[in-house]
């Protein structure tokens, strides 16, 4: 069994612990084989372009499985999870070739502990130009530092800690309040699934799908990482290119650690958590992937992966446990919160904006016009019954150069309001994240992912009833403002939002 | 009525209502269904188990028109005429549409629901009905000139190497877009009817090899099925093999051809 460890306890123990210094050395070596095609299977380049590449497919290699990475999906956790199985196979092998331990483990890197401020830092060993082992006088290249890394406001190669006001980018109690994995009702298809159930880990697709939604983890803190780490133009922030930085790897171990760390919340006997599971329909479970090439290739169906303890993965994680993480909400207060009504939701649009939302290195604001929804299901319970669920939708966000890493949505923020300077105020009144990691390539439409765009779901019902409350709520009037973080330069950038759009059920 | 059978009554009237609310796309399924009885109608009554269509030979004899010079006859079933070739587009691309369909009902306002589900369907089936009526146009002028065994051939190659092209893939992502709808007002129709315009095109790009295919061997209702299943393995199924498909077409099709020309030569 092997045992994958937390990166941080490792380089408290040694900044060059052994299990980093034998991940460099692997890394040089499969650097090594790289050639000029990235022909080779084991190669350093072939295993970052099975995630992503832009070179066009005449010119890949033969029979490469290039490209494949699966994202907004319920496919995002399992594809990962053999992707990771494949790259830890050939780097421990690379150990092993090179007379290193045969129990080496890929670490993790957890950077959501807010008892431990270290943890927001890039760990030591990402962050040296050179070695320290070899000749003094000229320590061999770190393959584990990339300078294609955020360096503004903050240089991550630098050492400088990621702020505590980008807590909200880190934190893992959005997933972990997730009880589903994908849908509202795990196996009853629920009318407005594919727009409203994000789930812990992605709504239901096909292989490779649309760029569509992601699910709650692979938003933040999956796509939040993959942008403060790699910044504006920085590898880790495009799909094509973040498998090349070395610290993808533990941070894809840490978002795979975290998928065991929700199971541990489910309780089978428990009604209150037994909805902590994976899915357990057939079309999910048995769904297969091929990952690498030549003798080393893996190919493997979803249900195998699910039991990290068992071949042909045989690993485990040092640590699943995970701060912060929200009591389940009991089901008697779910179905409390739903009016105590049938758990039927037939959601319906009621406003949405007119044209196209710019997302600037500046807020953006948005008004939408709500009108009474009209469908039968809300008219059957009454006059001026109040919507169980309001839902915001932010879709169709399309570009190639976004103007910052991210952005935040508010709803109804009062005038003069600036969160942008400190994003931790209004939070009573923040919906949700958005962060730009692969949105060039969602935006391509002869890509892999049709050129949609992405697409981001909320759950406002809460935001909501606290506004209804403060009666700062115009049942007629929504304002939205889009205000970004961590934005690059002034001027630029050329990303949108199709449309923002509210919907009751 | 007694109060159980009003009680029943208006339980399944109930179910009824509701799954219309959830599934706002019944409709156009619907008007597949009934395009596909019309063909399966209009399949000649003696039609073979393998899909041969005597019928068509039948017709075209008796007609005396679309004989080629070898005197097998061409595609001439209901992939041709007008009413056929609207009756073969909805039964086999509408269901191509049913999650572009969804998404336009469940992105517009409740009461515009429907409507825009109609100007959606607009304008895929007015890109689908002028490209047919070209395909049809184009076969009904080459088959004779050429000879149908020669157009069917090569009709049975364009559609089996077009299955496994790499651009059909690209092609076939493209259809699965989904766009941003104008709320209310004639924006919400144009861009619905837009919608269906580029999805049309998406979808011609991906299907056109097929349909060509589905006319040359008009009205056999197998190879219709066969190739209509093809299609929609290939928008829907999580893991669509692109050489698997092509052999099914390949298959169903050199079948017919063979026994087409075998039911020729013992008529004569």
């Amino acid at each position: 069994m092997f045992e994958r460890r937390d990166i941080w306890d490792l380089s408290e123990e040694d900044p060059w612990h052994p299990i980093i210094e034998w991940y460099a050395r692997a890394v040089t070596a499969m650097q090594g084989r790289d050639g000029t095609d990235f022909s080779d299977p084991t190669s350093w380049r072939y295993l970052a372009a099975i995630h992503g590449i832009s070179i066009p497919r005449r010119s890949w290699p033969r029979g490469a499985t290039w490209r494949e990475c699966q994202h907004n999906s319920w496919f995002f956790l399992p594809w990962h999870r053999i992707y990771l199985h494949y790259f830890e196979s050939v780097v421990r092998r690379t150990i092993i070739a090179l007379g290193g331990p045969g129990d080496w483990a890929l670490p993790y890197w957890d950077y959501s502990d807010p008892q431990r401020p270290d943890v927001r830092k890039l760990p030591p060993a990402f962050r040296e130009p050179r070695m320290p082992s070899g000749d003094p006088l000229d320590p061999p290249v770190n393959p584990l530092f990339v300078s294609e890394r955020r360096t503004t406001p903050f240089n991550i190669n630098q050492g400088d800690e990621i702020p505590p006001q980008f807590a909200f980018a880190l934190e893992t109690a959005t997933a972990f309040g997730q009880r589903r994995f994908s849908t509202l009702v795990d196996l009853d298809p629920d009318p407005g699934e594919e727009f409203f159930a994000r789930g812990f880990g992605g709504p239901r697709t096909g292989w490779n799908w649309a760029g569509g939604m992601p699910g709650v983890l692979e938003v933040v803190p999956h796509n939040s990482v993959h942008g403060i780490v790699g910044g504006i133009g920085g590898w880790m922030s495009d799909q094509n290119t973040a498998a090349r930085d070395p610290i993808f790897w533990l941070h894809h171990a840490n978002i795979d650690r975290l998928w065991e760390a929700w199971l541990a919340l489910g309780v089978p006997d428990d009604p209150d958590k037994r909805d902590f599971r994976n899915p357990s329909t057939a079309r999910w479970r048995n769904m297969w992937f091929k990952v690498g090439g030549g003798a080393s290739t893996v190919t493997l169906k979803v249900r195998e992966v699910l039991d990290t303890t068992q071949p042909p993965l045989n690993y485990r994680y040092s640590n699943i446990s995970v701060p912060s993480v929200p009591a389940p909400a009991p089901v008697a207060v779910l179905a409390a919160s739903a009016d105590q009504g049938p758990q039927e939701f037939f959601p319906e649009k009621v406003g949405a904006s007119e044209d196209r939302v710019p997302l600037e290195a500046t807020a953006t604001e948005v008004e939408i016009a709500i009108g009474a929804p009209s469908g039968p299901a809300f008219r059957e319970r009454g006059e001026g019954a109040q919507p169980r669920r309001v839902y915001l939708k932010v879709e169709n966000v399309r570009g190639k150069e976004p103007a910052a890493s991210g952005y935040l949505v508010y709803v109804n923020l009062p005038p003069g309001a600036e969160p942008a300077t400190d994003p931790t105020t209004y939070e009573d009144r923040r919906v949700g994240q958005i962060w730009m990691f692969g949105v060039r390539e969602a935006s391509e439409p002869d890509g892999e992912h049709s050129g949609s765009g992405l697409t981001f779901s909320y759950d406002i019902t809460g935001v909501v009833r606290h506004l209804q409350e403060a009666g700062e709520w115009d049942p007629e009037r929504l304002q939205v403002a889009l205000v970004p973080v961590l934005p690059g330069a002034a001027q630029g950038g050329d990303v949108s939002v199709g449309q923002v759009s509210l919907f009751y059920a | 009525m007694s109060v159980t059978v009003r009680v029943v009554h208006n339980s399944i009237r109930d179910k009824l209502r509701r799954f219309g609310w959830r599934y706002p796309e019944w409709w156009v399924v619907m008007a597949a269904v009934v395009a596909w009885m019309f063909m399966a109608g209009m399949s000649h009554p003696h039609a073979s188990d393998t899909g041969i269509t005597p019928s068509g030979m039948s017709q075209a004899h008796t007609s005396h028109t679309h004989v080629s010079h070898t005197g097998i006859i061409p595609g001439r079933g209901y992939g041709q005429g007008t009413l056929g070739t609207v009756a073969m587009v909805i039964a086999m691309m509408l269901p191509l549409t049913l999650t572009n369909v969804r998404h336009i009902a469940l992105s517009s306002l409740w009461r515009r629901r429907h409507r825009a589900i109609a100007a959606f369907l607009v304008g895929y089936l007015a890109v689908w009905i002028v490209v047919q009526s070209a395909i049809v146009g184009t076969w009904g002028l080459l088959s004779p000139l050429i000879g149908w065994e020669t157009a069917a051939g090569v009709a049975i190659l364009a559609a089996a190497l077009w299955e496994v092209a790499p651009i059909k893939r690209q092609r076939l992502r493209r259809c699965h877009r989904t766009v941003p709808l104008a709320p209310r007002g004639w924006r919400a129709d144009a861009d619905c009817a837009h919608y269906g315009v580029t999805t049309g095109f998406s979808c011609v790009t991906m299907c056109w090899a097929l349909m060509v295919a589905a006319v040359a061997f008009s009205p056999s209702f197998l190879v219709m099925t066969v190739l209509f299943g093809v299609q929609m393995s290939g928008r829907y199924k999580q893991r669509h093999s692109p050489v698997l498909a092509a052999l099914a077409v390949l298959g169903v099709c050199l079948l017919s051809f063979a026994a087409l020309i075998a039911q020729h030569s013992y008529g004569r």
